[in-house]
This record gives C-alpha cells, sequence and structure tokens, in this order.
C-alpha cells in the first residue's frame, strides 16, 4: 500500500519544515503550498489524500481555498484540516459547515495532530488500511 | 348859621361821610342826591333791598337813607336786617315815607331806624338830620371803638396768661411721661427746633450715636452728626413746614466715626399758639439691613446673570391653576417667543411622548414626597428641532404645609449630550483599536510559537535523533513555557472578547456534576504531578444549573488550576456544590485547597484585572493575572456572584453561585406586556441520532453544535423558544422547542426544520437519522387578569408538564 499524502498548505516555511519531518517520521507522504492558488494547483497535480489548510495566507483567505477545492469535482472529496491562529469561536464552526473535517489551533500538540489524521486517513469509506499508532 | 358839619367830632373831619341812598325810582334817588350834594358828602345808590345789604356788606356807609315802599324787599325788613347784625347796627338809618303815614313811621322806628323823613322831602329838614345823625354816629363810632379795643386787650391779655400756664404745664407732664417713654425706644429719637438744635436727645440716640445726652442738647443736629442729606437741607426744611412730615434715608456719623445708612422720620409738632416750633425726628439704622438688601440685590443680578449665561431656564408651576411662569431663558430653550403665555398643557406638548411618562412621574414624586426631583427628556421645537432637557424641580408648600407650586430648571444638555456621546465614541474608538490590536498581536504571536512548540515536540519525539537526558529535560523545558505562553495568549484573546463583547453566554440546562468530574479528570495529571490530592462532593439530587456548559467548565478549571498551583506537595484541592437557602434557590460552587492563603488586602483585589500575585513554585513568573478576572465576568454574566475567602497558611476557598434551572427564566422574556405573543403554543421535537459505529467523540460533539445552530436558524426571535435539554443522552441530541403558534404555523416551522437539516451534508454523510414532530398544547389553562409572575410559571408548568408526556426517545431510521 502506497503512502497516504498529506498536502500542506502553510505560508509559515519554518512551520513548512516542522510539517515536513513530523509527517515523513510518520510515514507519510508529503507535498506543500504556501498560498491559494498553490493550493488548487498542487490539489490538482498530486491528488493528495488529505489536505492540511492554514486560514491565514497571503493572495487570499484559506476560506476562499476551501470553498474552490469543494467545488471541484475531483477534489471535493478530499478531507481538509482547517488549521489556524484564529478563534475557535466562529471560526470553527464556519469552517465546518464549509465542509472541513476538523478545526486545529495554533500552536497544537503533535500528539493531536497526528491522532486527527490517523482518525480521518483511517476511517474513510473503503478503506480498510490500519495506521500505526503515532510514536510518543 | 353854623355848618353842623363844620364842628369838631371824633373822626368828622377825617373823611367824607358815605351817604346810601336806597330807593326804587331813579328819580327820588336822583333828587335826594342833589339836595345833600352841597353838603360834601359821598354818595351811594341802591335800587332795591337786596342792593342796600349788598353795598353795606361792601362797604359800610356812615348814613342810609331808605326809601319804606319797595318791591320784593321793602324799607322796613332791610332796616331790620341792619339793625339786627352786630356789624351793621351802628349804621344810622333814616326811613323815607309817604306823608302823614303814621302808621309807617310807627313801624320804620320799629324796625330801628333812627329818623324819618315824609315826601316829598324837606331840603332843610334832609340836611339837618342826615347832619345830626353823621355826628351822632361820628362820637359813637369813636367810643365804641375805643373801648372795644381795651377791653380786648384786657381780656386776651389774662386768657393768653392762663392757658400759657396751663399749656406749658401739661406739656411739661405729658413731655416726662414721653420721655421715659421714648428712652425705652430701640430708635433714636430726638427733639430739635426748626433751627435744628437739639432739645432731647433719647437712651437709643445715646446708644446709637455715641453722644451722651448732655453733650447733644443744644447741639445742632447736622453738625453733631455730620449729616449727609439726599437733597439740600433747605428743600428738606420747606418740605417738612409745608407737610409737616418728612422721611427718608440719610447717612450720620457717630462720635468714632462710623457711618451709619439711618431710615429718618421727622414730625413738625404744633404749638399752642398755632405755631410749630419743633421736630420729632426718629432714627433707625439700617446700615445692615441696607447691605443685606444690596447682597440679596446683587445675588439675585448674579443668578439670573448665571441662570442666562448658562442658559438654565427658570419656571414655576401653579397647581391649582396650572398655569406655567417661564424667564426669558425658557422660551429660549423651546424656542417660543416670550410673549405666548404658558400652561402646562402647552408644556407637555411639546415634549416627546415617549419621555412624558418619566419626567412626569418624577414632578409628581416631587409633589408626592415634598420634595426634589429631576429628570432628563427630550422636547420637539416648534422648528423640529429636538433637544435634551434635563429638569430639576423642587415643592414649594402654602401656608397649610401643602405643596401649591413646584418650580424648578430647564437646562437644554443637547450639545453636552453629544459632546458625550462623541467623547463615548472616541473612547469606544480607542478601546476598539487596543481590542484589534491586541488581537492582532495575540493571533500574530501563535504563529512563532507554532514553530518552537513543533521543533520541540519533533526533538523531544526523537525525530531528530535521540536525545541525552540532559536534552530532553531542556527541551522539556522549553515546551511547559511554550505551554505557558500559549495559556497567556489565550487568555489575553479572552479578555478581549470580553471587553468587547464578543464573549457570547448561552446559558442552558447543565449538570453540575457532569462539570465538576469533567474539570477533575482534565487536571488530574498536573494534580499528581505536584503532588496534590483532589476530591469532590455533589450532592446527588442537586438540581441542574441554568449556565454556559463551556464557560463553567472553564471557569472551575481556572479555579481548580489555580487551586493546585498555590498547594504544596501533599495538600488537597476539593470541589463543592450545594444549593443555596436563598429564595429562588441557587447554586453555590466551591473551590478549596490547603495552599498557601491569601492576604485579606490582596483578597480584596484579586479579581481586579491584571491583578498577580506570584504562584508559590516559581515565584518569579507572574502570569498575566488574567484568570480571576476571566472567571469573575464569565460569573456575573451568567447572572452569579463570585468571592474569596482564605486564611494564610491555611488555604483558600473560591465560592462562585449560579441560577437554578428553571422553565421560566427561559420563557419569561417572551411575555411581553403582561400578553403572550400567541394564543396557541406548540411543542416540537427534533430528535438527532447519531449511528453508534462513529465513535468519534469530537465528532458526535461538533454535530451537535452544527444541528443546534441549524435549529436557532429556523426559530423566530420572541415567537419560538429552544428549550434546554431535559436529561443528558449519549445516543444523539433531542432538540424541544415552544413555538407561540397556531397548528399551521407549527407545520410550517417542522417543515423549515426538515429543509435546513437535509441540506447539511455533514449529517448525510454521517447517517445522521433527523425526525420532527410536533404537537399543539392543551389551551393555556389561566385567565385574564393574573400577574405576570404567575402566566409564566404556570406557562413553565405547561411546557414541563408537555415535555414529560412527550413520547420516549427511540431511534429513528427514517425521514
Amino acid at each position: 500500500m502506497s503512502k497516504k499524502k498529506i498536502l500542506v498548505v502553510e505560508d509559515d516555511s519554518d512551520v513548512r519544515l516542522g510539517y515536513y519531518v513530523l509527517l515523513t517520521a510518520n510515514d507519510y507522504a508529503t507535498c506543500f503550498a504556501a498560498d491559494g492558488a498553490g493550493a488548487i494547483n498542487e490539489a490538482r497535480k498530486s491528488q493528495p489524500d488529505l489536505i492540511i489548510l492554514d486560514l491565514g495566507l497571503p493572495g487570499g483567505d484559506g476560506f476562499v481555498v476551501l470553498d474552490r477545492l469543494r467545488a471541484m469535482p475531483n477534489l471535493s472529496l478530499i478531507p481538509v484540516i482547517v488549521v489556524s491562529a484564529r478563534d475557535l469561536q466562529g471560526n470553527k464552526e464556519r469552517a465546518l459547515q464549509a465542509g472541513a473535517k476538523a478545526f486545529v489551533q495554533k500552536p497544537w500538540d503533535d500528539g493531536d495532530l497526528l491522532g486527527l489524521i490517523g482518525q480521518i486517513l483511517g476511517h474513510p469509506a473503503g478503506q480498510t488500511t490500519e495506521q500505526d499508532p503515532p510514536p510518543s | 348859621m353854623t355848618d353842623p358839619a363844620e364842628m369838631p367830632g371824633p373822626g368828622a373831619a377825617d373823611h367824607q361821610a358815605r351817604i346810601l341812598i336806597v330807593d326804587d325810582e331813579p328819580h327820588n334817588r336822583s333828587l335826594l342826591e342833589v339836595m345833600l350834594t352841597p353838603e360834601g358828602f359821598q354818595f351811594e345808590t341802591a335800587n332795591s333791598g337786596e342792593g342796600a345789604l349788598a353795598c353795606v356788606a361792601r362797604q359800610p356807609p356812615d348814613l342810609i337813607l331808605l326809601d319804606v315802599m319797595m318791591p320784593d324787599m321793602d324799607g322796613y325788613e332791610v332796616a331790620a336786617r341792619l339793625k339786627g347784625d352786630s356789624a351793621t347796627n351802628h349804621i344810622p338809618i333814616i326811613m323815607v315815607t309817604a306823608l302823614g303815614d303814621r302808621e309807617a313811621i310807627l313801624r320804620g322806628l320799629n324796625a330801628g331806624a333812627e329818623d324819618f323823613l315824609s315826601k316829598p322831602v324837606d331840603r332843610a329838614g334832609l340836611r339837618v338830620r342826615v347832619r345830626n345823625l353823621l355826628r351822632l354816629k361820628a362820637y359813637s363810632d369813636y367810643y365804641s371803638s375805643f373801648s372795644q379795643t381795651l377791653q380786648k386787650k384786657v381780656a386776651s391779655r389774662t386768657t393768653d396768661l392762663v392757658e400759657r400756664t396751663r399749656m406749658l404745664e401739661q406739656q411739661a407732664a405729658v413731655l416726662t411721661q414721653h420721655a421715659a417713654l421714648l428712652d425705652m425706644a430701640p430708635n433714636a429719637i430726638i427733639v430739635r427746633d426748626l433751627e435744628y438744635r437739639i432739645l432731647f436727645w433719647n437712651r437709643g440716640a445715646e446708644l446709637m450715636y455715641g453722644w451722651p445726652r448732655a453733650e447733644a442738647l443744644g447741639r445742632v443736629t447736622y453738625e453733631l452728626l455730620k449729616t449727609e442729606f439726599p437733597e439740600p437741607i433747605d428743600s428738606l426744611s420747606r418740605a417738612l413746614l409745608l407737610t409737616g412730615q418728612w422721611d427718608g434715608e440719610v447717612v450720620h456719623q457717630t462720635r468714632d466715626g462710623r457711618r451709619l445708612l439711618v431710615a429718618s422720620r421727622w414730625g413738625l409738632q404744633i404749638g399752642p399758639e398755632g405755631t410749630s416750633s419743633r421736630v420729632l425726628t426718629i432714627h433707625h439704622d439700617i446700615t445692615e439691613q441696607s447691605r443685606a438688601d444690596a447682597e440679596h440685590r446683587l445675588l439675585s443680578q448674579r443668578l439670573s446673570l448665571a441662570t442666562a449665561v448658562a442658559k438654565v431656564g427658570v419656571w414655576e408651576w401653579d397647581l391649582a391653576s396650572d398655569g406655567l411662569t417661564w424667564d426669558a431663558t425658557m422660551f429660549e430653550i423651546y424656542g417660543l417667543p416670550p410673549v405666548v403665555p404658558m400652561a402646562y398643557d402647552k408644556w407637555t406638548a411639546m415634549v416627546v411622548p415617549e419621555d412624558l411618562a418619566h419626567v412626569e412621574a418624577t414632578l409628581q414624586s416631587a409633589i408626592d414626597r415634598k420634595g426634589e426631583g429631576s429628570a432628563e427628556f427630550r422636547i420637539i421645537r416648534p422648528d423640529g428641532d429636538v433637544r435634551n432637557i434635563t429638569v430639576a424641580e423642587r415643592a414649594v408648600l402654602d401656608d397649610q404645609g401643602k405643596v401649591s407650586r413646584l418650580i424648578g430648571v430647564n437646562m437644554d444638555v443637547t450639545e453636552r449630550k453629544d459632546a458625550e456621546e462623541a467623547l463615548a465614541q472616541s473612547r469606544r474608538n480607542q478601546l476598539q483599536f487596543k481590542d484589534d490590536f491586541l488581537s492582532h498581536v495575540s493571533h500574530e504571536l501563535r504563529s512563532p510559537l507554532t514553530a518552537i512548540k513543533q521543533f520541540t515536540s519533533i526533538l523531544l519525539g526523537g525525530l531528530a535523533g535521540e536525545l541525552n537526558t540532559a536534552q530532553r529535560e531542556y527541551q522539556e523545558i522549553v515546551l511547559k513555557n511554550v505551554d505557558q505562553l500559549q495559556s497567556m495568549i489565550d487568555d489575553l484573546l479572552e479578555v478581549t472578547r470580553l471587553e468587547t463583547g464578543k464573549l457570547t453566554v448561552e446559558p442552558e440546562r447543565v449538570s453540575i456534576s457532569d462539570a465538576i468530574t469533567d474539570t477533575i479528570d482534565t487536571l488530574k495529571g498536573p494534580a499528581r504531578g505536584k503532588g496534590v490530592s483532589l476530591s469532590w462532593d455533589v450532592p446527588s439530587d442537586l438540581p441542574a444549573a441554568y449556565a454556559d456548559r463551556t464557560r463553567l467548565r472553564q471557569i472551575l478549571i481556572i479555579l481548580l488550576d489555580n487551586a493546585i498551583k498555590f498547594t504544596q506537595d501533599g495538600g488537597s484541592a476539593r470541589i463543592r456544590a450545594r444549593q443555596t437557602d436563598q429564595d429562588p434557590p441557587g447554586l453555590v460552587v466551591e473551590v478549596s485547597d490547603t495552599g498557601c492563603g491569601i492576604s485579606p488586602e490582596i483578597a480584596e483585589n484579586i479579581f481586579g484585572r491584571l491583578y498577580q500575585v506570584s504562584d508559590g513554585t516559581q515565584s518569579s513568573r507572574k502570569g498575566l493575572g488574567l484568570g480571576l478576572f476571566i472567571c469573575k465576568e464569565l460569573v456575573t454574566r451568567q447572572g452569579g456572584e463570585i468571592w474569596v475567602s482564605s486564611q494564610l497558611e491555611k488555604g483558600s476557598t473560591f465560592s462562585f453561585t449560579l441560577p437554578t434551572f428553571s422553565l421560566t427564566s427561559v420563557i419569561a422574556p417572551l411575555l411581553k406586556n403582561d400578553k403572550w405573543p400567541a394564543e396557541s403554543v406548540a411543542l416540537l421535537t427534533v430528535d438527532m441520532k447519531v449511528p453508534s459505529s462513529s465513535s468519534l467523540d469530537a465528532t458526535r460533539e461538533e454535530l451537535s453544535t452544527e444541528a443546534r445552530s441549524v435549529v436557532h436558524r429556523c426559530l423566530l426571535p420572541d415567537l419560538d423558544v429552544l428549550l434546554p435539554a431535559m436529561d443528558a443522552d449519549t445516543e444523539g441530541e433531542r432538540f424541544l422547542i415552544a413555538a407561540f403558534a397556531d397548528e399551521k404555523g407549527a407545520a410550517g416551522l417542522a417543515d423549515r426544520l426538515r429543509e435546513q437539516f437535509k441540506r447539511l451534508a455533514s449529517l448525510e454523510e454521517r447517517r445522521v437519522n433527523i425526525s420532527v414532530s410536533f404537537s399543539m398544547l392543551p389551551p393555556l389553562p389561566w385567565k385574564e387578569g393574573v400577574s405576570t409572575e404567575l402566566m409564566v410559571a404556570s406557562m413553565a408548568t405547561h411546557l414541563e408538564e408537555s415535555v414529560k408526556h412527550q413520547e420516549p426517545r427511540e431511534p429513528i431510521h427514517h425521514e
């Protein structure tokens, strides 16, 4: 079974590197985008299994990216975890209503994030692959 | 023949004798005149009795030749009148009668005539008679006047002497008496003569002017007292002599040189001979009074100036007549010409209608309490301008102690209000900026913090190679501090939300024991790490609270976290909850510890913003000091109170109250003006059933939130109300809605709910079942005219009963 691929949309290069180290170490394939336009292109090109989307992006609000993803037939079913430094209140509800699977507030706990990714990628219909528990 | 007229005699030579000839016939008068002309007499004539009398009155003649036969008044009557009057009885009268008429002669003599002549008059006889009589009269006149003068002189001398003595005695007595009385008078009483020399000086004058009587008597008043008269002294004296009195204000100087303003009253005293010789003067010192008067005038001038400048209108309302008296500023404030007569009704017509009841109530209460009152209201001026007015009034009592009038002021505070509004707006803007700034900074801080936390976790997770013990320990310190920083940022954002009103509290039915166990679960780890034991105690029959679930948990976590933080190894922290004795009963939750305690002065301020207490373990680290402030705000916003009791070195107990849940608190806001929004009430039930295969708790919670927001979207404010969950359920969620609507309206709401839920993709995706149903409640069980409280309470009972009889929840697999 090929590795699950995760698209990380994040404008902060340090944080991108952090994702890379964490996700790679946990046996995920990764691809990256630093803005909204890049996110759509990368998603089309890579067809990831999961998208981690930061709301605060240069050149466009994360919600706009989310809406565009949901509107594209071949991308609309890719689960999205929305990540943001913004407040939980209001934004979480809005993200879920826009079709995100989860809302994670920055800074997150790596263990929690890995658990969430595992749950989402481990359970979709038709997928039977068991994910290894994340290293503690 | 010697002319008898040349005989010496008193007065005869002195003047030409005047003879009055009285006859109605001009011819006879001329005849007599002609006959006597050579004798050198003066003649007067009269052609009637009346004419004769008038002539005598004008200038008494020396002799009268009087015709008897005259129309209207005959000679007898004229003679009788003249002889009957002492002023004229000495004038000799010669009656002229018809010849040989004896009766006429006798009547004439009886009437007092001295002699008579018969017509036709004999010239010689006439002359002799006239001459004799004239001579006689001259002597008589002489003697008579001489003796009269003598007599008069003696008599008057005597009377004068007697009278004078008597008067003097009387006067002396009266004066003595008066002097005694006058001495008792507090005023200065001075008697002076017309030359202003002092004749009398009372005790009051001594006291007032400082001059003893002995020194004052005989002095000239205006010299002694250095009087300053309001007009020249001559004109004062003239006025006094003319009218007998004078009063006015003068300035006197006392012996020691003080100037007194004196009210003076002078009265001319009339002496016994009818002459005036003395003046009684009374003086009253009005220096103080006039100063007070002047001050009063000045004050009232200042006041009216102040009210005019400050645009303070003064009014007076006469309750009996409903008349309003306004000063000029009032008219200015109301934009009316100052000639309009005001009445209470005219005023009320200008007040903005919705403000009228309030301002009238304060007026009435000032009347009822016989006190004062004030209010703020708006008026609409004739030009349509709306102004803000403040009024302050005070009741004025009449003799019987009843309120007869209100007096008060109006002030136009529109500009001030506008300025206040502008100030408040700028303050709001500043606060907004501060909050925006804080919010922005806090959010931006989260990004680098994310990277720090990320890489610390990576290092600790060994993703970059295994760490040695020291490296691991140091990285854990980094991580701990990152967590602290993170919670500070969270607190900061929370406070920002509190202050901008973005923090919302959504109270619902909450189980206290669930919230407490949840909190203890969350903080078990840190407590164990510090060696602090946790316990809790909640009575099993404790009623549910009416609170925001998330916020309650937040409060408990802050308090318990503090308790752990300030308690040493081996100590304990405990959460208890109980019902209060109040009516209606509330709930009180206590978080106590066996920690270091709080000194009273700190306890007083501990809930203030940015109040910092160094925590026991890391004395250099203070934190932001926002936790308890947030707690207090959250408790207050849920209708509770929070306080602390503490003993140093023994421990502290933080307590807060929450309202008990009751349906009444949920439905009370729907009752407006003692009326429910509709006659009938429907109870809608929305059941959400989440398949058990989905085991994600987080997802379930999200679904509940989502479903709740759908329900909220469909409800009409003021008509529908979402009832709180009556019991906890792990299977799914049930929403109960009380809708003030008829059957058609309720069906419409049910349809709308179904429609909205269908659109929710996430529900379908997770195979969540939603069912919506409704039933109409039986007619409301109360009558008209019951109290608001009773209506709410009985409606609550009504709903509660209906909810209890709802069908038990069952899995639903269709829609």
